[in-house]
């Protein structure tokens, strides 16, 4: 049997000699992360860690998508506890926004390559709270996308079955989607040719998407819920004759990237299964470095390859022994979600001052990070109360008979800070309407006024405290989750004095939060 | 004297608005006591300076694939010919469906494509074709010509988007755009024309919003210093481009209240007949790149006629018809046609074969693409098809020779790569050659 893939791995290991740990577990410590790091990175002494502030606001980000409250800020800062940092990591992890969070970061990575099909509007709310419940209730990475690939039924009843059915059932669109979201690996190239670049053969990207052969999928009209994936019975899967597309294709079998084959005649769930095992299996090692290296990416602000989806030959990784180990300990503990967090929140890494660091010395300080258009809803939410107006949904008529679903304020603010997860950090664009919105935005700007009438959280904040300095200090906490510098405070106070109404000049100073860099950026 | 005025209102952004340019002249010519400059002489001065920012295309999308028997390739005498009849155009010998009476007028500044032929004859399928010159593909989002044009021409330093939507697709879920380029380069959409989107009209006075953005681009500071210098730096690139557009005067180009009631009507009092002025208007103000989209105002059929085309053709030609012929004459009267390039299409056509009630399915073969202006030959038919209409029987046009004359246009490379994000290089245009006929 060619283990063709297995065989690439064995290369990059034996380049690469793995870092030698204390005893044989494959297990770490946070202590041992560290570690590893200092030596990739030749570091004697450990970088300085970020303030408690910063450190709280970069974490419940991270964790839960939106920046602490003012509460929440005020009791960690007052705490004296010597383990503070850890205790509010394992309340975090705990805390059902988790799984929130990382339900929308999986949703949007699935969501930004699914066109959008003929006539059906796509729903992905019951695929992000299913999600959701899984990550909250601690279910493993394999357990879950074991069911987002071998799903079967409508999406409304049975939401893992979105992935499947929004691709419409398309076998070449799944084998490169699955291939590139759940083992980073760029195949979708070689549909047409064998990659230039890797090693793909076109042949073993048309015998993985044979595992999707006999997926049948309804699209009905309008309502996505009713996407339902079922088993089409018969049939297997054909590679299109690239020399004369009129031709018939040459049959293919289910073959994994591993070589190991599943054979022809299996009905639908036998072949989706079997994929889902032999993608999720120790044995296949992409799965778990895949994933440590999405998370990673995202918490540290760069992954061991970029882009995340692509552990092509092409791609000259970043400290790649640090990845196996990391991904070796995902491996031991059954692909365990929350110990992975736990193991890299709790390094001194995570938790060191921003810089900006380069390649050779890639993780000596922390990046920054964009906040996805969710995140920036929450913590809007969270800063000044935003309301989600929902508009009523319009009824098909025989006039108009595919209205658009209506949007929500969430629905609305996320959209337009929506970006691919996949990209680089660098890649990802700032536009004109994410900069519009958070300018004119006539929902956002109604909660941007010191009228005591508003009832809003400004106006009250205005009347009930009457120290300019303390106002301005409640606000940085509101908006930015962190008390204001010396400089800021100056800025603030002749800002007030510039401005003869003392309510206009605070209506400035929130406006004046809420359109910093600061304010949709992790730090 | 006379060039000062010229300075104060042309410059490398474009021109200034319709009114403060009145203002302007007014001003200046009451100051040096010049009252010799003409709204001509600014036009003319105006057309020269668009000229060096290079030719703007007017795409006028007729959504759903509208019947090239009830436009503009009627067959008299066919069994095929439906609830139109063929009448005279001011060219001899050139017909066109009666429902098109006025566009039928102005046919010598037309060439009319009568000969396209595509492979795809479902919705969203061709609408990728056609609007991004690639056929569909699974593994690859293709930009929509726009986006090409609008990253092409990139200026940040200009206050009006490059490339805008005027009209909404007539059902969302059919629709192309920035694709791979990413959003950057996407349509600025004006859903209602004459009415700007949400989030662009500022909520407070311009000094209000002009201090406020001042206060926070000091409170960036903090961050820029503490590790975020990069972040802030792309903010206040986009904080700048967006603060130039909301806060720019031109912004009135988006408000047609200031043309005559005459002209208006004249275009016709419809989303696509105000879309098509308001193109007009974006395209004298250096706009590059401009879609107005025509679904009739009814229902969301749009030219998708597949059922009742005795009922809807004529009154979705009723709305098409003058806007089409009145964006020509008035873009004429300007000085601006030879500088834009207005184009009149949809996604394909309709079937030979049409039922008891008019309605006629999917047809690639030998549908309609009209040019005028922007240096094209008017006047002029390209191919043919057969006397019945079934296939193309003369010089059948691909939409990549279309996409190649586009660029000519626009003088635009076609053979231009650029790199999507895992560096696969990609051809404005793949294949494809230009139409001589349009320029000879």
């Amino acid at each position: 049997m060619a283990h063709r893939l297995f065989s690439i791995v064995g290369l990059v290991l034996a380049s690469f000699a793995p870092a030698t740990l204390a005893g044989d577990s494959p297990r770490l410590t946070s202590e041992d992360l560290d570690r590893l790091i200092a030596q990739e990175m030749a570091v004697d002494q450990p970088a300085d860690l970020a303030a408690d502030a910063q450190f709280l606001r970069r974490l419940s980000l991270d964790l839960v998508g939106r920046q602490p409250t003012p509460e929440e800020l005020r009791q960690f800062l007052d705490s004296k506890a010597p383990d503070k940092r850890d205790a509010v990591i394992e309340s975090l992890l705990s805390n059902p926004e988790f799984g929130t969070n990382w339900a929308n970061y999986w949703s949007d990575t699935i969501a930004y390559r699914i066109p959008p099909p003929e006539l059906t509007f796509l729903e992905y709310g019951p695929l992000k709270k299913w999600l959701a419940e899984k990550l909250n209730s601690g279910a493993s990475w394999d357990a879950i996308v074991g069911e987002i690939l071998s799903a079967s039924g409508k999406v409304g009843e049975n939401p893992p079955a979105t992935f499947v059915g929004y691709h419409e059932g398309h076998a070449a669109r799944l084998a490169s989607e699955t291939a590139r979201i759940f083992l980073s690996l760029q195949i979708g190239c070689a549909q047409c040719h064998d990659h230039p670049f890797d090693e793909w053969k076109r042949e073993q990207f048309h015998e993985l998407a044979a595992y999707f052969a006999r997926v049948s999928v309804k699209m009905p009209w309008n309502d996505g819920t009713l996407v339902e994936v079922s088993d089409k019975g018969k049939g297997e899967y054909e590679m299109p004759n690239v020399a004369d597309p009129t031709q018939k294709g040459r049959m293919m079998e289910p073959v994994f990237l591993s070589g190991v084959k599943t054979g022809t005649g299996k009905s639908d769930a036998e072949r989706r299964q079997e994929l889902a095992q032999l993608i999720t299996n120790p044995e296949n090692e992409w799965f778990a470095r895949s994933y440590v290296n999405r998370v990673w990416a995202r918490l540290f602000g760069r992954g061991f390859y970029e882009p995340v989806d692509d552990f092509g030959l092409a791609i000259f990784p970043v400290c790649p022994d640090v990845h196996i180990a990391v991904s070796n300990h995902f491996i031991a503990t059954g692909y365990d979600v929350k110990d992975l967090f736990r193991l890299l929140l709790k390094t001194r890494i995570y938790q060191q001052k921003l810089g900006t660091p380069d390649d050779d010395h890639p993780f000596v300080a922390a990046r920054t990070g964009r906040l996805r258009g969710d995140e920036i809803f929450d913590s809007l939410v969270t800063a000044i109360d935003l309301p989600n107006v929902k508009p009523e949904a319009m009824k098909p008529t025989k006039e108009i008979r595919f209205p658009p679903p209506p949007k929500s304020t969430r629905d609305i603010i996320a959209e337009t800070f929506t970006f691919d997860t996949s990209l680089r950090r660098e890649d990802i664009p700032r536009t004109l309407s994410q900069a519009m919105l958070m300018m004119n935005n006539d929902q956002l700007q109604a909660q941007v006024n010191a009228n005591p009438e508003s009832g809003t959280v400004l106006a009250r904040l205005v009347k009930s405290v009457n120290d300019d300095r303390e106002l301005t200090e409640r606000l940085f906490e509101l908006v930015l989750a962190r008390r204001p510098s010396e400089r800021e405070l100056q800025i603030a106070v002749s800002h007030r004095e510039s401005v003869p109404d003392r309510g206009a000049a605070y209506e400035d100073l929130l406006w004046g939060l809420l359109n910093t860099a600061e304010f949709t950026t992790k730090r | 004297m006379q060039h000062r005025v010229l300075d104060l209102g042309v410059n490398r952004d474009g021109v200034a608005s319709r009114r403060s340019f009145l203002k302007t002249v007014g001003a200046g010519s009451l100051a040096a006591g010049v009252s010799t400059v003409g709204w001509r002489d600014l036009m003319l001065a105006q057309a020269a300076e668009l000229r060096k920012r290079g030719k703007s295309l007017i795409l006028l999308w007729m959504d759903g694939g509208p019947s090239q028997y009830d436009t503009f390739n009627p067959k008299p005498g066919s069994q095929y010919q439906g609830p139109s009849q063929p009448i005279a155009t001011n060219v001899p010998g050139v017909h066109f469906a009666d429902f098109w009476p006025q566009t039928a007028q102005i046919m010598d500044r037309l060439a009319v494509i009568r000969s396209m032929r595509t492979s795809e004859a479902e919705h969203d399928r061709a609408i990728m074709l056609v609007r991004t010159g690639y056929p569909p593909n699974p593994a690859v989002r293709y930009p929509t010509l726009g986006s090409v044009v609008s990253r092409e021409r990139e200026d940040r330093g200009r206050d009006l988007p490059s490339f805008v939507r005027i009209g909404k697709p007539r059902i969302k879920t059919r629709d192309v755009d920035a694709g791979i380029l990413g959003v950057q380069y996407s349509s600025f959409n004006v859903d209602q024309a004459g009415t700007l989107p949400p989030n662009v009209r500022p909520v407070v006075e311009a000094d209000i919003l002009r201090r406020r953005l001042y206060l926070a681009e000091q409170l960036d500071n903090e961050f820029a210093r503490a590790g975020g210098a990069k972040d802030v730096a792309d903010k206040r690139s986009i904080y700048d481009q967006t603060a130039r557009f909301v806060l720019s005067p031109r912004l009135s180009t988006f408000d047609l209240d200031d043309e005559p009631d005459s002209l208006r009507d004249a275009y016709g009092r419809t989303n696509f007949g105000q879309g098509c002025l308001l193109a007009r208007r974006l395209v004298e103000q250096g706009v590059s790149f401009v879609e107005v989209i025509s679904t009739g105002d009814r229902n969301d059929a749009g030219w998708d006629t597949h059922n009742n085309g005795f009922r809807d053709m004529p009154w979705l030609c009723a709305e098409a018809d003058p806007a089409y012929a009145t964006l020509i004459l008035d873009l004429e009267q300007r000085g601006m046609l030879e500088n834009t390039l207005v184009v009149w299409m949809g996604e394909f056509g309709r079937t030979p074969k049409l039922k008891a009630d008019g309605g006629r399915d999917h047809y690639s073969k030998g549908w309609i693409a009209n040019l005028a202006g922007g240096g094209v030959r008017g006047g002029q038919v390209i191919g043919a098809t057969d006397k019945d209409g079934i296939d193309v029987s003369d010089r059948p046009i691909a939409i990549q020779d279309l996409f190649v004359s586009f660029c000519r246009v626009l003088d635009i490379d076609p053979r231009k790569e650029y790199h999507t994000f895992d560096a696969r290089p990609i051809k404005l245009v793949d294949g494809g050659e230009e139409i001589p006929e349009l320029f000879g």
